[in-house]
């Protein structure tokens, strides 16, 4: 037998990941991925992967929103064009490092709008997660291979945390809310203040490389980094208990 | 498109509204949760929430209903709120790993840009650490047009939240408690806004009208500081009851009952009001009852028989398994929203009709409260409905603690006779239970929407020892599915079934109101 859907109080509740900040989300990735890009082509084929993210997100909210067909060929167009973008990324380039910068990245991307469209329900965590990791990884990959300048890399590791908060906000507004609700308003002031944060650490962290903090070794670098993540968490929980 | 996995995000966020609506349930915390005081409830109607939370002890709730009392008062003194959780999302926590990988692979690849980034990301790190707890003074008003609407008609709710407090807060988002009797049919009545000092956000929504008394739920507030780390969560009560008139015809009580005079018309002839027969004059029949116009036709003396009416002490059983948490579709109230919403509106009639009225609730959760009348009796009877959890509104899935803190608690027990509930609930013992508060001679009124093979059973072995029952059952399923067509054609036979058994059935359409289910019911038995 197939029961009528049980509903809680009497109303329309979806619970899905708030638009507003997931569009957010997939233009700060973008962002951080265009700082990392050195090369026409790369900036090309990035560009074509956000308008594919961000059309993949409107469609399944087109879908969900029971306007099916509508949702579905939008989101069919998305990622239609992620999928060129990842192909290109990953045949185009001339040299193998252009591709491994890139490629991580559009997947993340690709994640994250099938996060926050979002094509499954409830695991919208998780591909959050997975998505701001994956640029995350083509921040490191950037790093390793020296394929961006040391402000550019900062700047793009930040944007990318940025990007991870922004879209983690949309789900839990999300999911208290749904994505039907007024929740531009919230959004947007956590998205400009933690921006207005990410900015001053990456300035923080700039003016501190001009004092020629790179000559130093790298052990008492490492060093100092541990002390202040020591400090973060002791200083958290001790906030957490009191 | 809306699946389990939205109906157990609103169940959670709908199950927030009641842990903190419910008071008892303010000694448990959640990991690292702490609680303060400050905060806001709405002075003026602070009142009126005594009425909603349960009596069993006195003493603590009177406490409470003090200190609510006060809040907001005209003394001009912060308002004080009945208590607001504090939890930790956890938000910002993997940035910590972010550090360290970056770290780890800066030192494994010598590039100390990839350190950079990892410095950088210390600084987002330690952004939650420094944002203040918000300390939300907040105040709900509602405003309700029309309050008196007709059955059907549309209900506009403006709710303003006002930030009373001197600080900004960045991250306010506003679940107004939508009574869960009335669907919601156009807006949302959830929100999220920042509010600087002073400011106010207006959640509007529309409501369609059915009939009955509805009454608010409590306002979920939770404000988040910038960073989005910790939440607070505190309720406002406004109180603004919808009443939508229907007036409830005579009850359909069957006839039997103790040998006391009351208003319960039976089938046996002697004293009352309705003709029920003539019969042959016997000696000792009084002199008023006989038929004088016969005995002037036919010379024969004859006395006419009235239905005697009795008293009957009825047991109002509400179906709460959670099988019977059905609905037509999502924005439509659930089977045992309108079940409870008639138990009350039943009790208060048969309690105005002289009744000795009992509760009880067929479910995981056991809530018996054995038959009695008078004014305080109502009062109980009116309490238990609304804050047993065996009465629960919010269907009872398994509650999973979820990442970002939203996670909710099994609202406790709370009332005067209940008990926690248990693995497997012995539904026979409970209907044991019942039939035993009932009694042989006495009536039960079992509310359920016959949406499993279970529910017929509870009918039929409530009425094993001897009570009559009757089933009223709300219709939760709907023609436009095939699913739906299905379970309809299945609780049609169900209910057919019940008939045959000679169980009294009453089928209480979606949109029907209630009166009107009762009167079909009742001309059709006759």
């Amino acid at each position: 037998m197939t029961d009528p859907e049980a509903a809680v109080g009497a109303e329309r509740f979806d619970g899905l990941p708030s638009p507003t900040g997931g569009v957010v989300a997939l233009l700060l990735v973008a962002l951080a991925l265009g700082l990392l890009a050195g090369t026409p082509l790369q900036r090309r084929l990035l560009a074509g992967g956000t308008v594919g993210a961000v059309v993949t997100l409107l469609g399944g909210r087109l879908w969900r929103r029971g306007r099916p067909v509508a949702g579905v060929a939008a989101t069919a167009g998305g990622c239609l064009l992620l999928a060129l973008a990842v192909g290109g990324a990953a045949s185009r380039p001339a040299r193998v490092v252009d591709r491994l910068e890139l490629l991580p990245g559009l997947v993340g991307l690709w994640t994250l709008a099938a996060a926050l469209a979002p094509l499954r329900r409830g695991r919208s965590r998780l591909l959050v997660d997975a998505g701001a990791g994956l640029a995350g990884v083509a921040v490191l990959v950037c790093g390793v291979i020296e394929g961006a300048s040391t402000p550019a890399l900062v700047a793009a590791g930040t944007t990318t945390v940025l990007a991870w908060d922004a879209a983690g906000n949309a789900v839990s507004v999300g999911g208290q809310v749904g994505g039907r609700g007024a929740t531009a308003r919230a959004e947007l002031v956590h998205v400009t203040a933690s921006g207005a944060v990410g900015a001053v650490a990456v300035a923080a962290v700039l003016g501190v490389t001009r004092l020629g903090v790179e000559r130093l070794p790298l052990a008492a670098l490492v060093a100092l980094l541990l002390a202040g993540v020591v400090l973060a968490l002791v200083t958290d929980r001790g906030r957490r208990v009191g | 498109m809306s699946g389990p996995a939205s109906t157990r995000i609103a169940d959670r966020v709908a199950g927030a509204v009641r842990h903190v609506f419910d008071p008892r349930t303010h000694d448990d915390s959640d990991g690292g949760a702490v609680r303060t005081d400050g905060g806001q409830a709405d002075g003026t109607n602070g009142a009126n929430r005594a009425d909603e939370i349960d009596g069993a002890d006195g003493a603590d709730r009177a406490d409470e209903t003090d200190r609510v009392g006060r809040a907001g008062g005209a003394d001009g003194s912060p308002p004080e709120s009945r208590g607001e959780t504090v939890r930790s999302t956890g938000r910002w926590r993997g940035v910590v790993a972010v550090v360290l990988l970056a770290a780890a692979v800066g030192v494994l690849a010598q590039q100390p840009a990839l350190l950079l980034v990892a410095g950088a990301a210390v600084v987002l790190a330690a952004y939650p650490l420094v944002t203040a707890t918000p300390d939300p003074k907040l105040s709900v008003s509602r405003r309700v047009t029309p309050e008196s609407p007709g059955d059907g008609e549309r209900v506009q709710v403006h709710t303003t939240v006002r930030n009373e407090g001197s600080a900004t807060l960045p991250d306010v988002r506003v679940v107004d408690g939508a009574p869960p009797t009335l669907p919601v049919v156009g807006g949302s009545p959830r929100r999220a806004t920042a509010l600087p000092p002073g400011g106010s956000a207006t959640v509007e929504y529309e409501l369609r009208a059915r009939p009955g008394r509805h009454r608010f739920r409590p306002a979920t507030l939770l404000c988040r500081d910038a960073a989005g780390a910790v939440e607070v969560e505190t309720t406002a009560v406004a109180e603004s009851p919808i009443a939508c008139a229907d007036r409830l015809p005579d009850l359909p009580l069957r006839a039997r009952s103790r040998r006391r005079t009351g208003p319960l018309v039976t089938d046996e002839a002697g004293s009352g009001l309705e003709f029920h027969s003539v019969a042959e004059y016997e000696r000792g029949d009084p002199a008023a009852g006989i038929d004088w116009r016969r005995f002037a036709r036919t010379g024969e003396l004859a006395s006419v028989r009235y239905r005697t009416e009795r008293l009957a002490d009825v047991v109002v059983c509400v179906d709460a398994r959670p099988e019977a948490y059905r609905a037509p579709s999502p924005t439509e109230p659930h089977a045992v929203a309108r079940a409870v919403d008639a138990a009350g509106r039943l009790g208060d009639a048969l309690l105005d009709a002289g009744h000795r009225v009992g509760l009880a609730a067929v479910g995981p959760h056991a809530s018996l409260l054995a038959p009695g009348s008078g004014p305080d009796h109502a009062d109980r009877l009116r309490r238990q409905l609304a804050t047993a959890p065996a009465f629960s509104l919010i269907p009872p899935e398994p509650a999973s603690p979820e990442a970002d803190g939203a996670g909710v608690r099994k609202p406790e027990a709370d009332g005067v006779e209940e008990e926690k509930p248990e693995a497997t609930p012995s539904l026979d013992r409970r209907l044991a239970e019942i039939r035993a508060l009932a009694g042989s001679n006495g009536q039960v009124l079992l509310l359920s929407p016959l949406c499993d093979d279970a529910a017929p059973r509870v009918a039929r072995l409530l009425g094993e020892e001897g009570a009559a029952v009757t089933v009223i059952s709300p219709d939760p399923t709907t023609g436009r599915t095939a699913g739906g067509r299905l379970a309809r054609l299945e609780r049609a036979r169900r209910l057919r079934a019940l008939r045959d058994a000679g169980v009294a059935t009453v089928d209480w359409g979606a949109d029907a109101p209630l009166g009107a289910a009762l009167s079909a019911a009742g001309e059709r038995s006759r």
